[in-house]
């Protein structure tokens, strides 16, 4: 099972997942809130037990950016046109946590305060996530001959 | 005098223009001399609205055939919070599909977007799904506009005002969308629009009949944020 397919089985588990737990919604959230919270967690659950199967995955939350991570690197803009597909390539290699918040915020355009409550983590991580997921996203994205690419 | 190091951490934030004006004017007093920070936050505004660009994919037809066969009961349901849910599905799918899609790496052979459905498909196929997918978006629409119309009593007059000129709106809208894919049924940008149309609808009535449920509680503040649109 690859690609589309794979995506199409998690949608499903989702909803039957959220059909199943409609009645341990108690209106304290938005019900979009509580099924981007649900839709989340069936999805991180999956990647977890993929990466117990493949035993090398850290949490997905991780808080650890290394210095390279935070740096800008050298001057000059690195990345040009984003090409759509590349995007979603580069998006793909992202760790699940950094992923997820990127994906919640920039892509969705939820704030970080309603993806804290989505993933049950605190507004100051999603925000050290997002920085991650968007300087990875950089480097990914690299404009071949740009100042950044040549030094690497 | 502020470092690299200082600044680089708030770069995100002052890319989505959510720093507090102090900080803000700090991060721009540093960008002013510092070619590299102001390189890195242009990069993350062009990702963010690239990102942005991605838009709501929606998922072939034949998932939503196969998460109704394993939801035999369902259509009998006739509660408002289940019917108020189905319009959020529809509306937190293109969010779910997107991400759920994410979480495998994509071949550099990856197969054609969803939007193009299966590669094998014949043009009778491909106007079957689009029949059935709209046809999903009508039935939802249907039952929710049931629900809007029996509780609206509930509603203030202004808001229930407001509320029936989007619609109205909405309606002219996607009657226009429908008869341009009449016109030209293979168009793609016909087909988006039509989608986007009836995601719109979906979203007012959803609105509609969040702002049912919130009215007898006298949730005024939830309220409020439905007709702002921030729910």
């Amino acid at each position: 099972m690859v690609g589309r397919s794979h995506g199409e089985d998690l949608l499903q588990d989702i909803f039957l997942t959220a059909h199943r737990k409609l009645d341990q919604y108690r209106g304290e959230s938005s019900l979009g809130t509580w099924l981007f919270r649900l839709a989340t967690n069936v999805c991180l659950d999956h990647l977890r037990s993929r990466a117990n199967r493949n035993a090398q995955m850290t949490s997905e939350f991780d808080e650890t950016i290394s210095v390279e991570e935070l740096s800008a690197g050298s001057s000059g803009p690195v990345v040009g046109v984003v090409d759509r597909l590349d995007l979603d390539r580069a998006l793909a290699d992202l760790p699940p946590g950094c992923r997820a918040v990127f994906v919640l915020h920039d892509v969705e355009g939820f704030e970080h305060r309603e993806i804290a409550g989505m993933l049950t983590i605190a507004e100051g991580t999603s925000k050290s996530q997002l920085h991650k997921a968007r300087m990875r996203l950089r480097r990914a994205l690299a404009t071949p001959g740009s100042a950044r690419e040549s030094r690497l | 005098m502020t470092t690299c190091l200082e600044i680089q951490p708030h770069l995100s934030d002052y890319a989505d223009a959510a720093l507090s004006p102090a900080l803000r004017d700090i991060v721009s007093g540093h960008l002013a001399t510092c070619d590299a920070c102001r390189d890195t936050a242009r990069d993350f505004e062009r990702l963010r609205d690239a990102a942005r660009a991605l838009g709501p994919m929606t998922p072939p037809p034949f998932v939503w055939q196969n998460i109704a066969a394993e939801l035999p009961g369902a259509r009998r349901q006739a509660r408002a919070q289940w019917l108020g849910l189905a319009a959020a599905l529809v509306l937190v799918t293109a969010g779910a599909y997107a991400f759920a899609r994410a979480t495998v790496p994509v071949s550099h052979n990856s197969p054609a977007p969803a939007s193009n459905a299966a590669p094998m498909a014949t043009v009778e196929t491909v106007a079957e799904e689009l029949a059935i997918a709209v046809q999903h978006y009508d039935t939802a629409i249907a039952q929710l506009e049931t629900v809007a119309k029996q509780d609206s009593r509930a509603l203030p007059a202004d808001t229930a005002v407001k509320l029936q000129a989007s619609l109205t709106e909405i309606d002219k809208y996607i009657a226009e969308s429908r008869a341009a894919l009449v016109g030209e049924p293979q168009s793609e940008p016909a087909r988006d629009s039509l989608f986007d149309a009836l995601r719109r609808k979906v979203s007012i009535l959803q609105d509609t009949v969040a702002l049912v449920g919130a009215m007898p509680r006298g949730d005024q503040e939830t309220a409020a944020k439905i007709m702002d649109g921030k729910s």
